[in-house]
């Protein structure tokens, strides 16, 4: 998980997807979901895809990264469509279509907005403290990620992580995340004193940014309805609709294309001498 | 070892509905009970849980298998603590695309179990083998038990959604085909490209549970004796190092309401 990658390109981005709102574009994220979720269509899984894979380009981020980060849980789907196996590809690209396009829109909302302003999101509907436990964890997630990469630094340089040396490997890198632990409980008690100090009463401060809307809140929007209305719309209308998700296929295509070449334009002409 | 890795929209809606109706439920059942006492752990329990996804980047063998010291997350906050930060845990990951977002409720419920059974399962290989085993062996074992039995919940969760993807659809028969099926028609004579899925006429295929399972079993396996070694050797190397935090964690939590 490129973690410090996520929050970086979340905060440093200046696309339309960076500037929508939070609430858009969790809608949106969601929206999608729910359309993988329905859709029971190889061709409208993979236009889904295609379209988040078109929004993640146009976002001028490092697209290939991210759509390598999503394509994580496919392994994971692999399993499972291997064990659903009957005989045709369909199921299988089905279950691996389903992952890759659900993780698509989690990451695209991930990689586009400010981890503060996601979890405001969620105080909407989950506990407070549930909320003030998801920043609390995700704060102290970088500075652990800090520290275990220099301990793995460490341990590299002293030879505590030789190839083959399975054993002594795992005695060391445990000893390394047992240290880590032990970093983190002091860690923690520290933030907990400062959280006192401060007056926490169960109840952490947040951007109000989070609800701003603004024209830019339509593109997400119009990609989560896009993505159900045609999953809803394979699965009402069947072979009705079969007739034309070729077109909608070639018109991914060419948004993923369009994409790229809109990414792609302005640093050509500015790097030209 | 034991999330469940099935992607959105493989399993039916009842049991992903089911999964965050129960999960909800204990959500707001430790939130409530939550007392200044217990929120004071908001900290700890934030830097376990990033403990837990910092654990979850290691990858110990290429083919994805990591670790989630939900056991020693169990071991130290305790079973409803613990359990809120298997939710938190789960929700960030899906967040990063790492499993499905709808299947939160569920991943919770059984990382949320390993954490709490770890919790139990420690308490109880330290009273039934007292100081003839080290600290280090006796989470080891407490983690290959929770981790066999999450596992088998994980399994059983599967088995109970016994649908084919497939077969959800009223249309279902229109995206079951055979690739010799697929026919790409003259895009002029319809006015239009076109990608037809001829259905298959079939009898509804059974859920090849048996196999899920070997695989997930055989798999599993390797997963829970790394995870138990590693989780052994870092509760005795903490037990060496510092022995007052994992029986500070102890007291705390059993002053705790």
């Amino acid at each position: 998980m490129d973690i410090a990658a996520i929050d970086f390109w979340a905060n440093s981005g200046r696309s339309v997807f960076h500037r929508a709102s939070a609430l858009s574009k969790t809608v949106g994220a969601l929206l999608v979901v729910a359309g993988v979720v329905l859709s029971l269509d190889v061709v409208v899984l993979a236009t889904i895809y295609l379209a988040l894979a078109a929004a993640v380009v146009s976002t001028r981020l490092p697209a290939r990264r991210i759509l390598l980060i999503g394509a994580y849980p496919a392994v994971f789907a692999l399993l499972f469509a291997l064990s659903r196996w009957d005989g045709t590809w369909i199921t299988p690209a089905m279950i691996l279509l389903k992952a890759l396009a659900a993780a698509l829109a989690m990451l695209l909302l991930i990689t586009t907005t400010p981890y503060p302003l996601v979890f405001a999101t969620f105080r909407r509907f989950l506990p407070g403290v549930v909320v003030d436990a998801l920043f609390l964890t995700y704060r102290s997630l970088f500075l652990l990620l800090d520290l275990f990469g220099h301990l793995l630094t460490a341990l590299r340089l002293r030879g505590g992580l030789a190839p083959h040396a399975y054993a002594r490997n795992a005695r060391n890198l445990a000893q390394g995340l047992g240290l880590l632990l032990i970093r983190a409980l002091d860690l923690s008690e520290r933030m907990s004193d400062v959280l006192r100090l401060r007056g926490y009463r169960g109840h952490l401060g947040e951007a109000r940014r989070w609800r701003a809307l603004s024209r830019y809140d339509l593109i997400p929007i119009l990609l989560g309805l896009g993505a159900l209305s045609l999953a809803l719309a394979s699965r009402l209308l069947g072979q009705t609709l079969g007739g034309y998700n070729g077109l909608v296929l070639l018109l991914a295509l060419l948004a993923v294309l369009a994409s790229a070449g809109y990414a792609h334009w302005p640093a050509r002409t500015k790097g030209s001498p | 070892m034991s999330h469940i890795h099935i992607p959105d929209g493989v399993l039916p809606a009842w049991i992903i509905l089911a999964g965050w109706a129960l999960t909800g439920l204990l959500l707001v059942l430790v939130t409530r009970r939550m007392e200044a006492a217990e929120r004071r752990r908001l900290p700890l329990l934030g830097m376990v849980s990033a403990l837990m996804l910092v654990g979850m980047t290691v990858e110990l063998v290429p083919i994805g298998y990591h670790i989630n010291l939900s056991v020693i997350a169990g071991i130290l906050l305790g079973p409803a603590l613990a359990f809120l930060a298997a939710f938190v845990v789960d929700l960030i990951l899906a967040l990063f695309g790492h499993g499905g977002i709808t299947v939160v409720g569920l991943n919770t419920l059984v990382i949320g179990a390993e954490a709490a059974l770890g919790y139990y399962a420690f308490r109880a290989f330290s009273r039934l083998l007292g100081q003839r085993a080290s600290a280090g062996l006796r989470a080891g074992l407490a983690t290959a038990l929770s981790l066999l039995l999450s596992t088998l919940l994980m399994i059983g969760l599967v088995a109970v959604s016994t649908v084919n993807p497939g077969q959800q659809a009223p249309h279902a028969a229109a995206v079951e085909v055979e690739p010799d099926r697929l026919v790409l028609r003259n895009p002029l004579g319809e006015g239009l490209v076109v990608l037809e899925l001829q259905p298959v006429e079939e009898e509804a295929r059974a859920l090849d549970l048996a196999t899920f399972a070997r695989l997930v079993l055989a798999l599993g396996a390797v997963g829970w004796t790394l995870e138990a070694v590693l989780t052994g050797l870092i509760v005795g190397y903490v037990r060496r190092l510092r022995p007052d935090l994992l029986e500070a964690g102890a007291r705390e939590r059993d002053s705790a309401p």
